[in-house]
């Protein structure tokens, strides 16, 4: 058994989640909102395999839900890629907080 | 045998059908009219010698039967084949007479709408559906005298006849209504059955008699009612050879031999019937010698004829009245179509301007002439069995109206044989309009009606007193009256043709003309008897206009209390919430900034606020 | 087994990768800096899937993030402005980790000018209108956002310190975790691998028809819509519910 509690996992995914999180807030290109919900996705797949590990380590349903967050993660990537480059093309900016239409 | 059903529906389909896609059908409907007539046509007679009774109750109110339903017996079986095949042979004229004219589709779809209501109106076993039927046959007149509704006449004319018949009609609604009210139902023969055993309390047969006759003096023209039917033939030939001569007008005769029991057991009122019907029949005879329009000769001799089938009925022989009915329907429209095929050919139909059309219309003058050897009443032509009928039961009950109808008899032959002798005499050429008039479309349909003219008579005298559900009238006149009529009607035929060898003039001198134009007056004098009872109930009603004014008024008030009770506190009240709303908005669009991560950071905080709210629940329980 | 110990410092180092790699990845002045820097987070996550005995993932997490995203990520940065963050680290004054991991990328250190936007409140407020304005990296709420992040942070882990009652269950998973999470995928998770699948072919498709060269409307015609969109309405002129004023006596006077 190891000696590492679920405890200290979930502690680094929380970290994770608040960089994350700080990431999207905080930063103004694209780019870098994207990479913030990789992180926070991430910090997810912790999640999910730290509670498989410890708690149904006989069910492997909890790899499963990763390995769908990891392919829905390069979807969304993908797609932000091309979103982008669209927006780019249509405003020659990537700046998020550029994008002012819904201002009411 | 609800298939009875499919006798009035097939016109009404397609009079729908030519309503809508008139525009599209070959002859602008007027097959497809001639193919829904042909239909009824071909479906009456398998109902020969059936008695059928079917029916729906529509609606009930408190111990009222709102019923709809068809009967058919001896008497309509034989009247619908005669509205049915008289309206095919005029149907089929009428493809062709139309053709020139403006509006076919609204002319052949109300001539198709008049036959599916008129075939209603005789099959029809409620009295609420004669009356919806009535009124329909009613509407489809109107409309078809003003088909040539460009014409001021033909406007005025078709508002007089709407006009007047609906003065009768009245007549019908009270006595229908009346009729609930007695009898609880609105089923013809429950009211004849309660007529008849003397069930209904006293005086109401005669009460409903008189209702009901009123309807019948107004469609077929009595006096005083009589005006409206001449002017009628302002309308296109066909319709005055339909609905004007053969079948609507003779819907009066037919209500009252409908109802012939109900009369049957109101003595007085057949006396009435008796006698409007003989001054009728007089007068119009004779105002018919007088006229120099061919088309008015012919309407005026109608409303003698239907006076002389009035005079059967009140003389107590509906059997006989029914019987000149239908060889009346055959011969006056023959006539008529001959009449409209005149007016093809010459573009007239004044007598002063005809003449001498028998070499250019051989077969239509065969027709004409057959067609008015009957009305003079010769035999073995089917007008001479009919009003040999006539004659009899009025030998059986006074000598004076055998009289009369003698007279009567010579009269027809005066007016017809001075018309057809100014028509189609030897001596006057009428103007060429069209020089060879002789399309097979209007000349076949005029000649089956001159052959029904010619033997229909003959052939259906024996059995029609079996077909009809009445008692056998009285005996067959015998031989003095018999030979009188024959001789009055070659009497009256030769005068009428000697008194025109020398033009159109009146035959009798201009008297009668001026008794026509009193019998117009003696209408007018009824249209003001009538206009002035509404007047003076116009005081009644502007009684109670006044009371609902001030009923109006004080609502008005009531309401501008209101209104001003909103201007004031609703919508002051409104106002302010709308401002309240709008001056929220406005505070709040600061916060849909359109900056992304202000919305995103609005999602995370709430979501930490609530994870920190719930935390602190949790942790304080 | 390895001891006790060895795992604790492999759990040390891993987490130290991932999360070090990630707030360099938020901090740093470089974008190019931050894709790298994402990918050294992934790293020690992936380091910490096989602590956690789930080898497969720890691949996959390194295959698909670092062979996929991050490929994905830098052609991304292409179209960035300042990619590199030269400019913004050169006219910005960092500290702490932003300092820190943005080490070496500046041009010149002297140039001694406090640029603006750095904080939300110095957005255009000093006068200098020079074009670096535009140009921070950060918006406008980066301190709150920070405090905001540290907030949940905190309370997560206050959270899972507060309550570590978990259903933990003594037992090993099966060393052959890759077959049974194929046999799962084959069968149990047919549908939603199959969905997954489908998700990616949509998303192919997508992205090839999101990227395809638009046509904008013809210029007159957006002109006339924006027109017609920016045109005020016409105020209501009378009120058709108004009632109109009866006039009982025209009647009578017939």
């Amino acid at each position: 058994m190891t000696p590492i509690p679920l405890t200290a996992f979930l502690i680094i995914a929380a970290i994770l989640f608040a960089i994350g999180l700080y990431t999207i807030l905080a930063q103004r290109t694209a780019v870098m909102v994207l990479m913030g919900i990789e992180c926070i996705l991430n910090a997810v797949g912790l999640n999910l395999i730290a509670f498989w590990r410890f708690t149904a380590p006989g069910d492997y349903s909890g790899q499963i839900f990763t390995i769908i967050i990891i392919t829905v993660g390069a979807i969304e990537m993908a797609l932000g890629l091309a979103i982008m480059m669209l927006l780019y093309r249509n405003r020659q900016t990537v700046q998020v907080d550029d994008y002012t239409e819904l201002k009411g | 045998m609800t298939a009875l059903a499919l006798v009035p529906l097939a016109p009404f389909v397609a009079a729908l059908a030519i309503a809508a896609f008139g525009k599209r059908l070959p002859a602008r409907g007027g097959w497809l009219a001639v193919l829904g007539i042909l239909i009824a046509t071909i479906a009456l007679p398998f109902f020969f010698d059936q008695r059928i009774n079917v029916g729906i109750e529509w609606f009930t109110l408190g111990h009222w039967h709102f019923g709809l339903s068809l009967h058919l017996d001896g008497l309509s079986w034989a009247l619908a084949m005669l509205v049915a095949w008289v309206a095919l042979a005029v149907n089929v004229y009428a493809v062709r007479y139309m053709r020139p004219e403006a509006g076919r589709v609204r002319f052949h779809a109300w001539m198709t709408f008049f036959v599916a209501s008129m075939l209603t109106l005789i099959l029809a076993g409620s009295l609420l559906l004669l009356f919806i039927a009535w009124e329909g046959v009613g509407v489809a007149s109107y409309a078809l005298i003003a088909q040539r509704h460009e014409e001021s006449e033909a406007q005025r004319a078709a508002l007089k006849a709407f006009l007047m018949t609906r003065l009768g009609d009245f007549g019908l609604l009270l006595g229908w209504l009346m009729t609930l009210h007695f009898t609880g139902t609105t089923d013809i023969a429950t009211l004849l059955n309660a007529a008849q055993s003397g069930s209904l309390p006293q005086g109401v047969p005669l009460l409903l008699a008189m209702l009901f006759l009123a309807a019948a003096i107004g469609k077929s023209a009595q006096l005083p009612l009589t005006a409206w039917l001449p002017d009628a033939m302002a309308g296109p030939t066909p319709v005055s050879a339909l609905i004007h001569s053969a079948t609507m007008v003779a819907a009066g005769v037919y209500l009252v031999t409908r109802l012939f029991p109900l009369f049957a057991a109101a003595p007085p009122a057949l006396e009435v019937v008796l006698w409007i019907g003989g001054v009728t029949a007089v007068l119009a005879a004779l105002a018919a010698t007088a006229q120099a329009d061919l088309k008015r000769i012919l309407a005026w001799s109608t409303v003698s004829q239907l006076g002389e089938m009035f005079i059967a009925l009140g003389l107590g022989a509906p059997i006989a009245a029914t019987f000149h009915l239908i060889t009346h329907a055959a011969f006056k429209a023959c006539l008529f179509l001959g009449a409209g095929a005149v007016e093809r050919a010459t573009g007239s139909h004044e007598l002063g301007q005809l003449g001498g059309l028998y070499r250019r219309l051989p077969w239509i003058t065969a027709a004409f002439v057959a067609a008015a050897l009957s009305l003079a009443g010769l035999p073995p032509f089917s007008g001479y069995w009919s009003e040999e009928r006539i004659l009899a039961a009025a030998a059986a009950t006074h000598a004076g109206w055998a009289i009369v109808l003698l007279v009567l008899i010579a009269l027809a032959g005066v007016y017809i044989g001075r018309a057809t002798m100014a028509t189609f005499g030897p001596w006057r050429q009428a103007p060429r309009q069209n020089r060879s008039y002789k399309p097979w479309i209007m000349l076949a349909p005029t000649l089956a009606l001159a052959i029904a003219a010619l033997a229909l008579g003959g052939l259906v005298h024996q059995p029609i007193g079996r077909l009809l559900p009445f008692a056998e009238s009285p005996p067959i006149a015998d031989g003095w009256w018999k030979t009188g009529a024959i001789i009055a009607g070659v009497v009256g035929l030769a005068f009428g043709v000697w008194r025109t060898l020398r033009g159109p003039v009146p035959a009798l001198g201009k008297w009668p003309g001026v008794l026509g134009a009193g019998v117009h007056r003696l209408a007018d004098a009824t249209a003001h008897a009538a206009l002035s009872i509404s007047t003076a109930l116009c005081a009644l009603e502007r009684g109670f206009d006044r009371l609902a004014q001030r009923v109006v008024a004080a609502a008005w008030a009531m309401a501008q209390g209101t209104r001003i009770g909103e201007d004031r506190g609703l919508w002051v009240v409104n106002d302010g919430f709308a401002e309240m709303l709008g001056a929220a908005g406005e505070r709040l669009r600061p916060l849909e900034s359109g900056k992304v991560f202000w919305y995103s950071a609005g999602v995370f905080g709430w979501t930490l606020l609530a994870g920190i709210a719930i935390t602190l629940v949790v942790w304080w329980l | 087994m390895i001891a006790p110990v060895v795992e604790w410092i492999a759990f040390g180092v891993f987490a130290f990768i991932a999360v070090a790699g990630a707030l360099g990845m938020t901090t740093t002045m470089s974008m190019f800096r931050s894709g790298i820097f994402l990918m050294a987070s992934f790293i020690g996550v992936a380091g910490l899937f096989i602590l956690l005995l789930a080898d497969l993932i720890a691949l996959l997490q390194v295959m698909m993030y670092i062979g996929g995203m991050l490929v994905m990520i830098l052609f991304m940065l292409l179209f960035m402005h300042d990619p590199g963050g030269a400019m913004m680290s050169t006219h910005m004054s960092l500290k702490g980790p932003e300092k820190w991991f943005s080490l070496g990328l500046a041009r010149r250190q002297t140039h001694g000018k406090h640029p603006h936007g750095q904080h939300e409140g110095d957005h255009g407020g000093h006068g200098d209108d020079m074009p670096m304005q535009d140009m921070s990296m950060y918006t406008a709420i980066k301190r709150p956002a920070a405090i905001l992040a540290l907030l949940t942070g905190a309370l997560l882990i206050a959270l899972l310190v507060w309550r570590p009652h978990w259903a933990v269950v003594h037992a090993l998973p099966d060393q052959d975790s890759p077959t049974r999470i194929g046999e799962l995928l084959m069968g149990k998770y047919m549908i939603a691998f199959e969905g997954a699948g489908l998700m990616i072919l949509l998303g192919i498709f997508g992205a090839v028809l999101v990227q395809r060269p638009a046509t904008p409307p013809p210029a007159p015609d957006r002109d006339q819509l924006k027109a017609a969109i920016d045109e005020t309405p016409p105020p209501i002129e009378d009120d058709t519910l108004e009632p109109e004023v009866l006039d009982l006596r025209e009647d009578e006077d017939r």
